[in-house]
């Protein structure tokens, strides 16, 4: 024999065996390929205590706007016995300001939330059918920071000045009232010098890192955790009105002073000043 | 009734086979597994966890807060996935998010892949690294692919082979002579594994043969796969008298020398040989020596000078029995048996068998020759040995009573 007599014509058999081992994958990729229908995912941006409870009006729903100290309140109304009476659980949830809507108001979602007046109006004219304003929170401070020196508030010391806002164009503290100061005081800024960022986080830490000369920030003892290691402050204003809080028609008089008092506590532990005195004892 | 190629060979020609496969199949189905739960899980992620972390507008859902705990939480859910699947060939998979908001956390496992999820916010793209770790279910994941490897094995295994162009040939000449296309396939790859004098015989055949039909064909195959004599059954298949499996007798029966004297013929290994009278009947008297045993088959030639009378009245007399040649019995008897006579019939004898047998096979049937001692002369007798010579009974007994 030859050697071409042993070269096997391996073309058509070849192609059988690719044949059978490519059928052999596809089924294996067919059998083999896996699926995940749902992630099972916490809500992030609420907070409950006290036993649970399925009764409808058991549960006692509160708005606000930051997750500071927001645990706490709701923790230590679940510790009130008084109160757990009438409400054996509470949750709390912590939203921007532009989270409530009409339909919220309008179906009594909260039993209390947290927002400004003016929001509130603009949101429902008549919110009054459903809800009372129940506490007013004090006011704070509002002030410029500044990494290098002292602020001025005049054309010549911001000229010179690059500063950091939220984009949000809701936030007094970050948006509205620095703006309107500067505007009020005749300080035209290029828009090269403002930079705008989308949360709290990111502007400290862009103010941190100098890459924003100045910032406002509210003079809040839950602020006083964020290290700046800025020392100079300008005051933009002392009278800056955080929002109230707003109680539903649907909660019985018998916890508005258990209410009141955790709102009081609240004010000390979140602000500077404190709130007007109580009736409640 | 074919012969098959060894059964420890095909055996390990499968395990191989398996083997790779099984090989190929596992990486291909984790990696496929893997792949598509990534692949879910990314998108899972997109829809499902990116927009409680980060608004449509870009900004955090936390925009006041710096949450410490979100990213902790945020791990916990991610922890134990349940993945489903035709073949659930993943028990769980792990998901770990390693950075958020300034924070990072290292996975508690071994992360075997990584998901990248990008998210626009006001200050630019913000990456988002996601460590995935699967654990496969091994009897499901081993058990299965090796099944499936065993099926697409086996189902090679049945795919017929490709033929040499060697085998080629012989399937070409087999299925000409109307052997069935399996059959022909089958016995092409037998004839090739032959040796080579094997595969010489059946060449021949199909050139001495060519209107040979399917059966001759397949009887030749597996005749030759029992090994007959290829010497003989060469001889046997020039002979076109022959027919097959006459031939193949031949082949195949043992060393023989066979008398038939009503035809003046021997059957040397089978193969019939007609002989001229005279020296056939010399061949048959030293075969009946050889077989009588009369000094171990020996005859010595009897002098050039003066003949042997004894044993030319005995040679006549078998002659006489067997319808001899007149004129032969006649010298024996009057002259008596001369060494000369003697020379020329086996000498006869040797051009016949050498002519139809070959130098090759013929010997074996022939005369040894030797010196005696004794009386100086030669003494010949027959090389076949005694019992694989046979001379028909009746024969025997009157031959026997005309020596005594």
């Amino acid at each position: 024999m030859n050697v071409t007599s042993v070269q096997r014509t391996l073309l058509p058999y070849g192609l059988m065996v690719v044949a059978v081992i490519s059928v052999m994958l596809a089924v294996s990729y067919l059998i083999n390929s896996q699926n995940i229908r749902q992630l099972q995912l916490s809500d992030y941006y609420s907070y409950s205590c006290g036993s649970e409870t399925e009764e409808p009006g058991r549960e006692f729903r509160i708005l606000t706007v930051a997750r500071t100290e927001a645990l706490s309140l709701a923790d230590y109304l679940c510790s009130n016995p008084d109160f757990s009476a009438v409400y054996p659980s509470v949750s709390i949830r912590w939203q921007r300001r532009d989270y409530l809507t009409l339909d919220h108001i309008q179906e009594q979602s909260f039993d209390l939330f947290f927002n400004r007046q003016h929001v509130v109006s603009g949101i429902a004219p008549n919110y009054k059918l459903f809800y009372s304003l129940f506490h007013d929170s004090p006011h704070y401070t509002l002030e410029w920071i500044s990494n290098d020196d002292q602020p001025q508030l005049n054309a010549d010391y911001f000229s010179r000045k690059t500063i950091g806002l939220l984009s949000d164009p809701k936030s007094q503290s970050y948006h509205i009232m620095p703006l309107d100061t500067l505007k009020a005081a005749g300080i035209q800024l290029p828009k090269s010098r403002i930079i705008y960022f989308s949360d709290t986080y990111s502007l400290y830490q862009a103010f941190n890192v100098g890459r924003v000369d100045m910032i406002p920030v509210p003079r809040v003892k839950s602020n006083a955790q964020v290290p700046f290691r800025a020392a100079y402050r300008l005051n933009i204003s002392d009278a800056m009105s955080p929002g109230s809080w707003f109680l539903s028609h649907k909660v019985g008089i018998a916890v508005h002073c258990d209410l009141q008092k955790v709102l009081k506590l609240y004010d000390e532990k979140v602000f500077d000043h404190d709130s007007d005195q109580t009736d409640c004892r | 009734m074919i012969l098959t190629r060894p059964t420890a060979a095909k055996g390990f020609r499968a395990t191989t086979i398996w083997t790779l496969l099984s090989g190929l199949l596992l990486w291909f189905s984790w990696h496929t597994a893997t792949t598509s739960a990534r692949s879910a899980l990314s998108n899972l992620l997109d829809q499902q966890l990116m927009p409680t972390i980060i608004a449509e507008g870009g900004y955090r859902i936390a925009q006041y807060d710096q949450d410490e705990s979100l990213l902790t939480r945020i791990n916990h859910d991610l922890q134990h996935l349940s993945v489903s699947g035709v073949l659930p060939v993943i028990s769980s998979c792990s998901l770990h998010l390693s950075n958020l908001h300034g924070q990072e956390q290292q996975p508690a496992f071994t992360p075997d892949q990584r998901i990248t999820l990008i998210r626009n916010t006001s200050e630019g793209a913000q990456e988002f690294f996601f460590y995935i770790r699967c654990d496969p279910h091994y009897p499901l994941w081993l058990g299965s692919q090796l099944i499936l490897a065993a099926f697409a094995t086996s189902i090679i295994l049945l795919l017929p082979m490709p033929l040499t162009s060697a085998q080629r040939h012989w399937y070409r000449l087999l299925q000409d002579r109307g052997v069935p296309s399996i059959q022909a396939r089958q016995m092409a790859n037998q004839v090739v594994d032959m040796p080579s004098p094997a595969r010489e015989t059946l060449t021949q055949f199909f050139d001495l043969r060519p209107q040979a039909d399917t059966h001759e064909a397949i009887g030749l195959c597996e005749a030759l796969s029992r090994q007959p004599d290829m010497a003989w059954l060469k001889l046997a298949l020039t002979h076109h008298e022959i027919s097959l499996p006459e031939a193949l007798d031949i082949a195949c029966s043992g060393d023989s020398l066979c008398f038939v004297p009503e035809k003046q013929m021997v059957l040397i290994h089978g193969l019939p040989i007609q002989l001229p009278q005279t020296p056939y009947l010399y061949y048959l008297w030293y075969a009946l020596r050889r077989i009588k045993g009369e000094g171990d088959g020996w005859f010595i030639n009897p002098p050039i000078n003066r003949p042997d009378r004894d044993t030319g009245a005995e040679i006549s007399q078998l002659m006489a029995a067997l319808d001899g040649h007149g004129k032969a019995i006649n010298d024996l008897n009057s002259a008596g048996l001369k060494a000369k006579t003697l020379d020329q019939n086996r000498s006869k004898l040797k051009d016949e068998l050498t002519s139809v047998l070959g130098d090759e096979l013929a010997p074996h049937y022939l005369f040894e020759a030797e010196r005696d001692m004794t009386s100086g002369r030669t003494r010949y007798r027959l090389y076949t040995p005694a019992e694989q010579i046979k001379i028909p009974a009746e024969i025997l007994p009157s031959v026997t009573t005309a020596t005594i």
